[in-house]
């Protein structure tokens, strides 16, 4: 009996990211489509006729260039400056398994971009096992990032900022093999993940500069580690080669480019947002924009972990930095690997944090685009649990820490559960239902799809045309329904007066508190409304006969 | 000594930098946000659609200026053409 327990314990790892594969497997069609979706797929398949004609495949040129011209639609922004590293592959299994139908095409891709988060999972769990040498803990911070709402919801759908999340990991764990083992092997595949990090998103720009930095503050220290100075230039080089061979849109001009990228990113994105109840210029939201969204937005038992954990981080260095003088270790700020380790992650942590305060040029759907900070909070909790296991005063209760973490667990799961597949939209439990309206909810329009194959359920019509009272693009769905359905469906753009049906995700491009832009006439009726945990998801008006 | 120097001077620049933003760069912010809001299409046209209305509610009374004000300037403009018929 005690060989099977042990058993299971020792191979509990397996056991869990089985469970979490098979969950995921059984659920990604559930998901709603993102409208950046389409976006995405244009410029992986862009790329993939611009890589194709590089090496000379005429045939996937030929098939990708088809798919491209019958993708373009007017409403579409378009950009070349994006990374390649899902869209590419994504486009690539479309041809590769002739995905023709776009239901096909786009379940796909959200059961891809839960592949790569899965990959991003088994890399936090081997990050959390090479810095706390407990597979508990590292089991239970993959957990808490998992069940965390808006991570869980967003890993069926957001090509964008999940994958970045998923990389950002990877290169931390690189980070952390290179920080133990300064050679050629970890110093290419660090340089490897954190230039595909860049690619995805510039905030992976971060990894060369506090790689670097750290690099400084160990010679500060420590004068003779000047002489790996050769390694660290390694680092840069390969960086920067890996950053350009895998990123097209740097093949010409590379660095003309990219500066051009750094000191445009004022340019992607909507111009206006709705937070705390007004209505702002996405350039001009105020300095708590981020730290309220992820107040409001984090799980209660996340966001109190990590708290103490930060705080209790965070005041071991700064009693480091004011003992700096009587310190006896080889190194002013750290002692050993693991104490680096951490010193990498507030560091890390801090500068990002400040960066998206304070110098972020846009803030916009909610915080997706910092996300990954999710990360840093699982990090930082479990460094505080990782305490229970080191002090003796605090070993006796572990028991009581147990049953706290698995009540507040399966809190979160029931939310996931109640919100579901609408996790993405997550509040926490700390607000009123009043103050969750107060900000944008469905930014990506997950609702659309939803509210498209209700109406051709419940209306028999053989044509039912469909206003749009929001910002939003909602016939980009339409091409999901069946055939049979899509005929049925006439889309009225500006004579929104004729519509049968009038749908709002509640997304505006105008202040509706000052504009009439957005206002119905008495004409239309309320018909439906679909909220999910106090949260209105969409509305929809029907025109009275 | 350079060492601590070094530390020092890193720890007094970031406390610099986030002084200047939670100072000078909230202050530019705010009044960057109030200029977005007067200037934005939407506020224009509340300010054109209250001005219509108000226009609109002006020509629907019976008289615009009461008898006080009248009187008040009537002896204004008489007061100023006589001033100006002495030069």
């Amino acid at each position: 009996m005690k060989t099977i327990s042990n058993r299971l314990l020792s191979n509990c790892h397996y056991i869990f990211f089985s469970i979490y594969f098979l969950i995921g497997f059984s659920i990604y069609k559930d998901y709603g489509f993102n409208i950046d979706e389409t976006f995405q797929r244009r410029s992986g398949l862009y790329w993939l006729e611009y890589l194709s004609n590089f090496f000379g495949l005429e045939k996937i040129s030929l098939i990708a260039n088809e798919k491209l011209v019958l993708s373009s639609s007017f409403t579409e922004p378009w950009s070349d400056v994006y990374g390649i590293i899902f869209d590419v592959p994504a486009a690539i299994i479309e041809i590769i398994f002739s995905l023709n139908e776009p239901i096909q095409m786009y379940e796909m891709r959200h059961f891809l971009t839960f592949c790569y988060f899965y990959v991003g999972i088994i890399f936090f769990y081997k990050t959390l096992l090479n810095r706390f040498n407990n597979k508990f803990l590292s089991l239970a911070g993959c957990f808490l990032l998992i069940i965390t709402p808006r991570i869980f919801g967003d890993s069926f759908q957001n090509n964008k900022d999940l994958v970045f999340l998923t990389f950002f990991i990877i290169s931390t764990f690189f980070i952390f093999k290179t920080f133990e083992n300064f050679n050629i092997k970890n110093i290419i595949l660090l340089a490897i993940f954190s230039s595909i990090a860049t690619s995805t998103r510039l905030f992976g720009l971060i990894f060369p500069f506090t790689f670097l930095f750290i690099y400084f503050l160990s010679i500060l220290s420590n004068k003779g580690d000047f002489k790996i100075i050769n390694k660290i230039l390694i680092y840069i080089f390969f960086y920067i080669l890996f950053l350009i061979l895998h990123w097209p849109y740097l093949w010409i001009n590379p660095l003309e480019k990219f500066l051009y990228l750094l000191s445009n990113l004022q340019t992607f994105g909507p111009t206006l947002i709705y937070f705390n109840d007004e209505f702002y210029n996405t350039e001009l939201v105020p300095f708590h924009y981020l730290p309220l969204w992820v107040f409001i937005s984090t799980p209660i038992i996340n966001f109190s972990l990590f708290l103490i954990g930060f705080f209790l981080l965070a005041k071991v260095y700064i009693l480091k930095l004011f003992s700096i003088e009587k310190s006896k270790s080889n190194y002013d700020l750290w002692n050993n690997n693991n104490e680096k380790k951490d010193f990498f992650i507030l560091i890390t942590f801090v500068i990002l944090s400040v960066i998206g305060v304070f110098f972020a040029t846009k803030h916009y759907n909610s915080w997706r685009i910092f996300y990954f900070l999710n990360c840093f909070f699982i990090y930082f909790s479990i460094y505080f649990l990782s305490l229970f296991f080191i002090y003796p005063k605090l070993k006796k209760y572990i028991n009581i820490l147990v049953v706290v973490l698995s009540v507040t667990s399966l809190f979160n799961i029931y939310k996931i559960y109640i919100y579901h597949p609408y996790q993405s939209l997550y509040f926490n439990e700390l607000l009123s239902n009043k103050f969750k309206n107060k900000f944008e909810i469905d930014f990506t329009g997950l609702s659309g799809i939803k509210f498209l194959r209700e109406v051709v359920m419940n209306d028999k019509s053989n044509k039912i045309k469909i206003g749009i009272n929001s910002w939003y693009p909602l016939w980009r769905m339409k091409e999901l329904l069946p055939e049979i359905d899509q005929k049925r469906i006439v889309f009225v753009y500006d004579d929104i007066k004729n519509a049968d049906y009038v749908y709002s995700n509640k997304i505006y491009n105008v202040n509706v508190k000052l504009s009439d832009k957005f206002s119905l006439d008495d004409s239309f009726k309320l018909y439906k409304q679909h909220f999910i945990d106090g949260i209105l998801i969409y509305e929809v008006h029907r025109k009275m006969k | 000594m350079m060492k601590i120097f070094i530390y020092k001077s890193l720890i007094i620049f970031f406390l610099i930098i986030i002084g200047f933003k939670l100072t000078f760069t909230y202050a530019q912010k705010t009044i960057e946000r109030r200029i977005d809001h007067l200037t934005s299409k939407e506020y224009i046209d509340t300010i054109k659609q209250k001005l219509r209305s108000e226009i609109k509610n002006a020509t629907e009374k019976k008289d615009l200026i009461n008898n006080e004000d009248k009187d008040l300037l009537n002896n204004f403009i008489n007061k100023i053409q006589k001033e100006l018929g002495n030069n």
